[in-house]
């Protein structure tokens, strides 16, 4: 066949794409990309798992660096897997600003660092106090990572006392297994 | 389709009744009243069947259709290219036609569909990268330092990083970290007691005194991780720098369709 679509089907590769029938797309879908609508040789990345709840952040109980590590979900893997995580109610500004507008509400990604404001402002010059967050994953848990950047003089640098929130959080696990690295 | 009118999996098949025989009601590859086309993608071979030539039996084996024999399984893969003609089963249960690949679920949700538009990766590059201390002495410094994770272009197609860093450095201890975004190593601000500005007295003060953060970025069609760090000086007590880091890296290189 030579129309326009092609769905090639064989117990080894599948491959679903547009334009005139190509032995080259059937074989490598970077052939042209651009023409794949899908293809069992890319990489796709799937969900083995989506998790939701409430984890409550302490205002206390910061390592000597400074961070807290929560263990939120047990993912019952033999690997390390990738996650991608959701904050379902981030509060922060929305503006950026030296000046202080109100805070709000929202649901943003978490594929980095999220800041989760406040208003309450910290003893010791004065700055409103936050939270650095950060998902992750060990080998046997889904973790939040909470950073408290706010700490006292040195030499020792002691984490000040932060404050408590309820961060409602949506984590996809996926198959995606982290490499073990000696 | 009913759940229990056929049935296979690699360690059974079954029919209506539970019955599965050689009997000319049930299926028979290529000798029975109905001829079925089961295309396997292997070829079967006749049974060298122990009880004689004259009652030739066809099976698969580990599929516990007949007692009598187990042949080898062995050839070429098929051809089963869709070309046209294929119209939606009645029991909605998959799709496949020309340009197009559908499934549902038993209560006809869709479960998958070439045409929506799918998220895929290109490339996955792994790797370490060592991250030297910034030391800023009395002055404070600041920078920016790119450092590359695919050595060379990205395929086609490619328009995002996403993935994972494990950390290892004075502040993280080989913590695996979401990353696509910016990830925020380190950002610490100290308090200092003193004077900022000549003639006032001198008062607590907040210093953003450490921060490094790293973002993916994909720049000149290569990846990159992007590094910013800030340091403030060496002074009045403050022993602030960047950490020399480890970083090992998972980033899946992808795009959409």
């Amino acid at each position: 066949m030579t129309g326009d679509a092609n769905t090639f089907i064989t117990p080894l590769v599948q491959a679903v794409y547009t334009g005139p029938q190509s032995d080259a797309i059937e074989a490598d879908p970077h052939a042209d990309i651009s023409k794949v609508k899908f293809h069992s040789l890319l990489p796709y990345v799937t969900i083995r798992e989506v998790i939701t709840g409430t984890l409550t952040l302490e205002a206390t109980g910061y390592d000597a660096v400074a961070k807290r590590i929560y263990n939120v979900h047990a993912h019952g893997l033999a690997f390390v897997p990738m996650v991608i995580g959701v904050a379902l109610n981030l509060r922060a500004i929305d503006t950026d600003t030296w000046s202080y507008p109100p805070l709000v509400t929202g649901q943003v990604p978490i594929s980095g660092t999220v800041m989760i404001g406040s208003t309450d402002l910290s003893g010791y010059g004065g700055w409103y106090k936050s939270k650095d967050i950060q998902v992750g994953a060990n080998a046997t848990h889904v973790t939040i990572t909470d950073v408290q950047p706010d700490l006292f003089q040195p030499p020792d640098y002691v984490p000040l006392t932060s404050f408590t929130y309820d961060l409602d959080y949506r984590i996809a696990i996926t198959n995606y297994a982290l490499p073990v690295v000696p | 389709m009913t759940a229990d009118s056929f049935y296979l999996s690699p360690s059974e098949l079954s029919m209506a009744g539970g019955k599965v025989t050689h009997n000319t009601s049930h299926i028979r590859l290529g000798t029975g009243v109905t001829e079925i086309p089961m295309h396997l993608g292997i070829t079967i071979e006749r049974d060298t069947n122990p009880l004689g030539n004259g009652y030739p039996i066809w099976g698969l084996d580990g599929l516990g259709w007949t007692r009598y024999s187990t042949p080898a399984i062995s050839g070429t893969s098929l051809d089963t290219r869709a070309y046209g003609s294929a119209v939606p089963p009645s029991n909605d249960r998959g799709l496949i036609v020309p340009g197009r690949f559908q499934t549902w679920s038993d209560d006809d949700k869709s479960t998958f569909d070439s045409d929506d538009s799918l998220l895929y990766l290109t490339t996955d590059y792994t790797g370490t990268i060592n991250i030297p201390e910034v030391n800023p002495g009395a002055g404070g410094t600041a920078g920016i330092r790119m450092w590359n994770v695919s050595n060379g272009p990205v395929l086609p197609g490619s328009a995002f990083a996403q993935g994972m860093v494990e950390l290892e450095s004075d502040i993280w201890s080989r913590d695996w970290m979401a990353i696509g975004g910016t990830l925020a190593t380190v950002h610490r601000i100290s308090r200092f007691f003193g004077v900022v500005f000549p003639g006032q007295p001198a008062r607590w003060n907040a210093v953003c005194t450490q921060l490094q953060l790293l973002t993916p970025v994909l720049s000149g069609g290569e990846l990159y991780l992007r590094e910013e760090y800030y340091v403030a000086s060496q002074q009045f007590g403050y022993t602030f720098k960047i950490p020399a880091l480890t970083l090992n890296y998972v980033l899946a290189v992808g795009g959409f369709n």
